[in-house]
């Protein structure tokens, strides 16, 4: 039984006159990659800035792993709700070590009080071992391992946006939310980001919902795609039917011509 | 020679004391780009904590280190939940306000704590003599130059609290989130950090801080005065933007620098330019280095 991760319901909000996003319905599944596309100012960042809470909607009705996000704070939906996400233009702690980057994220696993960190009783010093453990398994995946103590803002900008990525996952999310994972990124780094993506998806067993303008990667990752174009969704299916779909077409063309 | 080692020694315990108040200034601006004004006040009523409770020790025990750090703990206790109060009250309901609100909201706090600290029936507007903690003496002399006891105390505790201080910003889970709100408030909320909850402590922190600070110059300098907090935290203040205002090593060496050159002043220029100096190094540092002396001028990004 596959279930819902992610339900949106009627979703939009407008900035004074424009209406960013409006009426969107979507769903996520259990351990599915979903592609969110559409061209600039389509409002995919922006339908992500509702679903984590940054902005609150103006319509519609959001639920992650079933609970209703409505009158969550951020941080208490992504633990919560177990859902995580990175952004468009990177934005790390550029002051904070690749380690601690990570380990930041993982806040509420970290339930030991401050006495027991000062007596750095046995407790303390298991858990933290078991956090560093798998912050370590994490930046190995995306072959980050080596840099831990270098400063976030001193790694090139495809392990920038990998960092990303581990810091989302180590607050252990069922959903995960990429914008534009493969921005600035060449070839081959994206089609190794491919590879991580769902490998990703197959260790952790989570599901992803993904924004992202480069179409070979959107396809080749993505079991289903909604389009979204002037904040309405205008398509939704598996890659090949979204590639053959007029609307969709029309939709790009558009925007080129 | 003598003299001159004087004033240095004597400079860097004054210094300490405002690298302790600075830190307080720096931390909370570095999180909430706020200047908390209400942080002398602060440093004020840790010495009306300790010129009350200071009597009822005193009836149990001889002026001694051990009675100074009794009515330490308990003046920072005391700071610990005004800081606490004064973030939750007072600020906190102004998260999302313009920045220009907070500030006049600083003000207010500020005011408030001190007009309520001189009704009758709190502290009253006259100054009182703290009581005395520990009795003043030299305690070795070097070239020529006599430390006292005090000033021992005063540096050994300020480099106490700020290695601590550093170990908490550095090595513990809160620390790691107070440094990563202070980057970013919202990144860090949605990688499930509670934002509140580490203002909250960054307030509580700072206000410790300034309690020592507090007890450490109504220790040295026996008064306490309702009044007292707006001098001493103005000059913290400079030597946080002296410092970088939003580093926390930034604060120690601005409070250093502000101590020495206080002292300096007073020692071969004339004592009434004692509080003109920290003004005048106020407006150099924002005419030639607005970011301060190890502060980062960052370009926003838009
Ligand atoms: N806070 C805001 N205030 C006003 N308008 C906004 C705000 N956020 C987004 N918009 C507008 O909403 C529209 C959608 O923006 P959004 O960033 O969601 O697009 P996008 O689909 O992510 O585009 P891109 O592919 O370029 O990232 C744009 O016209 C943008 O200008
Ligand atoms: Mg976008």
């Amino acid at each position: 039984m596959s279930q819902s991760l992610l339900q949106v319901q009627g979703l939009g909000i407008s900035f004074g006159g424009l209406k960013a996003v409006q009426n969107v319905t979507l769903e996520v599944k259990e351990r599915e990659i979903v592609g969110l596309i559409g061209p600039n100012g389509a409002g995919k960042t922006t339908f992500f800035n509702l679903v984590t809470g940054i902005y609150k909607p103006t319509t519609g009705h959001v639920a992650i792993v079933g609970k209703s996000t409505e009158n969550l704070k951020s941080f208490e939906i992504t633990n919560e709700c177990f859902c995580a996400r990175t952004f468009q233009n990177i934005r790390l702690f550029r002051d904070l070590t690749v380690m601690e980057n990570v380990l930041v994220a993982s806040h509420k696993r970290v339930d030991y009080g401050l006495l027991s960190v000062l007596l750095h009783s046995q407790k303390f010093q298991t858990k933290e071992m078991e956090i560093r453990a798998r912050a370590r398994k994490l930046l190995s995946i995306f072959k980050l391992d080596g840099k831990e103590d270098e400063l976030a803002c001193n790694l090139p900008y495809g392990d920038q946006r990998k960092l990303e990525i581990v810091r989302a996952l180590s607050t252990e999310p069922k959903l995960l939310f990429l914008d534009e994972p493969a921005a600035g990124m060449n070839q081959q780094e994206t089609a190794e980001l491919l590879k991580l993506v769902k490998f990703v998806r197959d260790t952790f067993q989570i599901g992803i919902l993904v924004i992202e303008h480069d179409m070979k990667f959107i396809m080749g990752v993505c079991e289903r795609i909604y389009v979204l174009d002037h904040g309405m969704l205008i398509a939704e299916g598996n890659p090949e039917q979204i590639r053959k779909n007029p609307e969709v077409i029309k939709a790009y063309l558009g925007e080129e011509v | 020679m003598a003299e001159f080692i004087q004033h240095v020694i004597n400079g860097i315990s004054l210094g300490s004391v405002y690298a302790l108040i600075a830190i307080g200034y720096s931390m909370v601006y570095g999180i909430l780009q706020l200047i908390n004004f209400a942080h002398g006040e602060v440093v004020m009523l840790s010495s009306v904590f300790g010129f009350y409770v200071a009597p009822y020790f005193l009836a149990h025990m001889d002026p001694s280190i051990g009675l100074f750090l009794v009515v330490l703990t308990v003046a920072m206790v005391g700071c610990g939940i005004v800081g606490f109060l004064i973030e939750r009250l007072a600020y906190r309901p102004l998260r999302k306000a313009p920045r220009i609100n907070c500030l006049i909201t600083a003000i207010g706090v500020s005011l408030f704590i001190q007009y309520f600290t001189q009704l009758d029936f709190v502290f009253g507007a006259i100054p009182q003599s703290y009581p005395e903690l520990m009795s003043r003496e030299v305690y070795f002399t070097i070239a020529g130059a006599e430390v006292s006891n005090l000033q021992v105390l005063v540096l050994g505790l300020s480099f106490v609290l700020m290695v601590a201080l550093q170990w908490i910003v550095y090595r513990t889970k809160l620390g790691k989130a107070m440094r990563a709100v202070s980057e970013n408030t919202e990144v860090s909320a949605l990688l499930g950090i509670p934002v509140d909850r580490v203002i909250s402590f960054t307030f509580i922190l700072g206000s410790v801080l300034a309690a020592a600070a507090g007890t450490l110059v109504s220790t040295m300098y026996p008064k306490v005065d309702a009044l007292m907090g707006t001098l001493l935290g103005l000059k913290a203040f400079v030597a946080a933007v002296l410092g970088g205002i939003g580093s926390i090593p930034g604060a120690v060496l601005g409070g250093l620098v502000m101590g020495m050159a206080e002292e300096f002043t007073v020692g071969y220029l004339s004592s009434s330019f004692r509080d003109a100096i920290a003004f005048a190094i106020l407006i150099v540092v924002l005419l030639v280095r607005p970011s301060g002396l190890l502060g980062k001028s960052r370009i926003e990004k838009v």
